[in-house]
């Protein structure tokens, strides 16, 4: 289980930093950076620009995406941003609006 | 990491549960530090920092190592086994447990543990005893303090 839960019916407005791993359920607007990783689940909205270890989005995602190692954005995923990273997968049925900087 | 809190062991016991809630829990770990608003519906565990107002409309529960340092803080219930500060209005049933130290106004009703630090105004809503009504027309304590 991971140790910061933002639960279904949460809305955070601010800036959430934290050396954990993140899984997002609700809403967050404003900032998100997590040394680990951070998994945005089907149904949540998170308007911010994340900072994170792996990153898995299946939610909406509005916001630019720094990560340390990988991206995947699953089916049913809608992102809109830019997405820096080191890997990144974009599955099928995923929507993604945005630029992709891997580092090269 | 840190051991997770979700202490509502005696406290829920005469609690009538079963209310409508959406959502499920939240739960800030111990490495998180949040700065904002956080609101909505169903529980939530803090074991981390947050320096912001909290409303939810279930319990909220502020482990040993948990702070929130805000402006308003309101819920269902409120249990503080760790820090709560705040220079609003806190409303809720609130616990105040053994080495916790909580600083605010509270409206609703409390109960303090033998050896929490309390320490602010609390306006419960109880009837007076019969032989001091008249006296005071509301019932409301003063400033208290208990340690």
């Amino acid at each position: 289980m991971a140790s910061t839960v933002i639960g279904a019916g949460i809305t955070i407005d601010g800036e959430i930093t934290t050396d954990e791993d993140v899984v997002v359920e609700g809403t967050i607007r404003g900032k998100l950076t997590a040394k680990e990783s951070i998994t945005i689940e089907a149904g949540a909205v998170v308007e911010a620009d994340v900072v994170s270890g792996p990153l898995t989005v299946a939610g909406s995602l509005t916001g630019n995406i720094t990560s340390s190692d990988r991206v995947d954005l699953q089916g049913g995923a809608k992102v809109i941003g830019n997405v820096k990273a080191t890997r990144i997968t974009i599955a099928d049925g995923a929507q993604f609006k945005g630029n992709v900087d891997m580092d090269v | 990491m840190a051991s997770s809190v979700t202490a509502r062991g005696t406290h829920s016991a005469n609690k009538t549960s079963g209310s409508t809630r959406g959502g499920s829990g939240a739960r800030v770990g111990a490495g998180t530090r949040i700065r904002g608003r956080i609101s909505g519906s169903g529980d939530l565990t803090i074991d981390g920092n947050v320096e912001g107002d909290v409303n939810v409309s279930g319990d909220l529960t502020v482990g040993e190592h948990g702070s929130v340092r805000g402006d308003a803080v309101e819920a269902e219930s409120i249990t503080v086994a760790g820090t709560l500060e705040a220079e609003g209005q806190v409303t809720g049933q609130l616990r105040v447990l053994v080495g916790s130290h909580v600083r605010c106004n509270v409206k609703g009703s409390i109960s303090i543990d033998e050896g929490a630090e309390f320490a602010g105004r609390i306006d419960a809503d109880f009837d007076l005893p019969p032989e001091l009504e008249g006296h005071s027309s509301s019932a409301r304590a003063g400033t208290s303090r208990r340690s």
